[in-house]
């Protein structure tokens, strides 16, 4: 193939008109100054996480996955001689309407002023009823504390402030609920069995069961004993199903339960979308805000990632064998 | 070329000023060739300003190695064809459209290699055909012919633009022009040839 013939007579002319073209031009004389109208307000809004550019922004969040990941297994590790230190979240069923008392005891003792007595402040209402019945409160900004919620409020009160906001987003998923919250649980159990072998294939069978697709096992010489540690991930409602059947695979010689909320940072990202997406409406030009969106979108994956991290629950079953000292 | 790489160092570093001082230096060239690619002034400035918009909210990514001015263009190519796929709108050329300058708005005036009057005239009216050809190429057949034909980039820079391999370019080169003559068929073989002799 011939791909370029300065001597082809039907494209010489047309090379020459086509050259022709290429004549200096000078853009309009208020060009520069359109150019940085449009660039000083990306200036003034860009954040921290905005300035990084992309291998940094990948090099923080690979960062945050190893500390996350390295955080799990040291724990796992270490703590394995601790008592069992089960923390569990109680559904806080306190609501504005009953909020709640300083103790007496505590604002009678001598030389204790009443005034100067802290007061616990009321949580926030939570539960999936208000969910259900109540319009969708907003997300605070970042900083400034979360407005409580009445479970008595009429659901068809006019809407203001931030819960007006949050009202005209018809088609906000229902993660937004800021009122939920979201935990990351943990479990560990220590199972001694008469046969590590045969204790994996029974895991395996009970992990197909309680519908655990991918369970992973990784034989471990933990000094002295010789150690299968089996980790699965279970819906959070198999959860109490699954602590029954393991209970059949083995003797449980120990059991922790570690549970991390994530409600903190789910709201804080929730902010920061919200925040984007403010920027991003109001930016005219097609670039501004086609940068907002990628970054949107991955907030909003982040935050489908913790709703369904909150929604399963990790367990890590360490298993020996009997007579392992 | 180094007080371009310490300008977007500076800029890099968020210094606006200096970023203004690129734009400054790059703004007629970035603006040609937006004219170019798009064949009229309203689009060619929005192209030109999306450009300079697009390479500042980019700059954490641009390699001091690389040219920047070749980098503006890659830019804008990119943007423009983005555009154009979006838009899907059909540009039109008004050849009558007078050139805005500093000093004012001039017709333009195409060179022309002949002297006689009617050659000129000629010439003329062969440019704005091929013009008018060119403008109704696809975006990718466009791109290259203006970036090659136009700009007068060497095949390797017209890939580094591209973003594509030499051989890419080489063949998409080809398939443009023969595009280009396709749609100048209208004009006879016996023309082209009179006009080829001149």
């Amino acid at each position: 193939m011939v791909y370029d013939d300065p001597f082809d007579p039907h494209w010489q002319p047309i090379g020459r008109a086509l050259r022709a073209m290429n004549q200096p031009m000078e853009a309009p004389p208020d060009f520069v100054a359109g150019v940085m109208k449009r660039i000083q307000p990306q200036t003034q809004r860009r954040t921290f996480w905005q300035r990084l550019d992309k291998n940094s922004k990948k090099a923080v969040s690979v960062a945050a996955a190893l500390a996350a990941v390295t955080g799990s297994v040291w724990g796992l590790t270490l703590q394995e001689a601790a008592p069992p230190m089960v923390a569990h979240v109680e559904p806080n069923t306190l609501s504005a309407a009953s909020p709640v008392a300083a103790d007496p005891k505590a604002t009678a003792e001598p030389g204790t002023p009443a005034a100067t007595t802290p007061q616990t402040p009321a949580p926030l209402v939570t539960g999936g009823a208000l969910e259900a019945k109540a319009p969708v409160p907003a997300l605070s900004p970042v900083g400034k504390p979360l407005e409580p919620v009445l479970a008595t409020s009429p659901p068809t009160s006019a809407p203001t402030g931030e819960r007006a906001l949050a009202q005209t987003e018809s088609t906000v998923p229902e993660r937004v609920l800021v009122s939920k919250q979201r935990t990351l649980t943990r479990t560990s159990i220590k199972l001694q069995v008469p046969s590590r072998v045969t204790a994996e294939q029974a895991l395996r069978a009970l992990a197909q069961r309680v519908g655990s697709s991918s369970p992973t096992s990784v034989p471990l010489d933990a000094g002295t004993a010789q150690v299968t540690l089996f980790q699965l991930t279970v819906d959070t409602t198999k959860a109490d199903l699954l602590n029954e059947l393991i209970a059949t695979v083995g003797t449980i010689i120990d059991r922790q339960q570690e549970v991390t909320s994530l409600t903190d940072d789910y709201n804080a990202a929730l902010a920061q979308r919200r925040e984007l997406q403010a920027q991003r409406d109001s930016t005219a030009d097609t670039a501004g805000r086609q940068a907002l969106t990628a970054q949107i979108t991955s907030l909003e994956a982040q935050l489908a990632q913790w709703d369904q991290d909150a929604s399963k629950q990790r367990w890590t079953i360490w298993i020996e064998e009997k007579g392992t000292p | 070329m180094e007080d371009v790489r310490v300008l977007v160092q500076q800029a890099q570093q968020g210094n606006t000023a200096a970023f203004e001082q690129l734009v400054v230096r790059y703004q007629h060239q970035v603006y040609a060739l937006s004219y170019s690619l798009a064949g009229n002034y309203a689009d060619a400035q929005d192209l030109a300003q999306e450009t300079f918009v697009k390479a500042y909210g980019a700059l954490g990514s641009f390699r001091l190695e690389a040219d920047f001015g070749t980098w503006l263009h890659r830019i804008a190519v990119n943007t423009w064809i983005n555009m154009q796929r979006k838009m899907k709108r059909t540009s039109a050329l008004s050849l009558d459209e007078p050139l805005t300058l500093g000093s004012g708005e001039v017709q333009r005036e195409l060179a022309a290699t002949a002297e006689n009057p009617e050659e000129i005239l000629e010439s003329k009216e062969f440019q704005s055909t091929v013009r008018h050809a060119l403008m109704q190429l696809s975006e990718e057949h466009r791109a290259v012919l203006v970036l090659r034909e136009v700009q007068g980039y060497s095949y390797e820079e017209v890939a580094q633009i591209l973003d594509c391999t030499l051989g890419t370019v080489k063949s998409r080169i080809n398939r443009a022009r023969q595009a280009l003559k396709e749609k100048l068929s209208a004009v006879s073989p016996t023309e082209l040839l009179r006009k080829a002799r001149r």
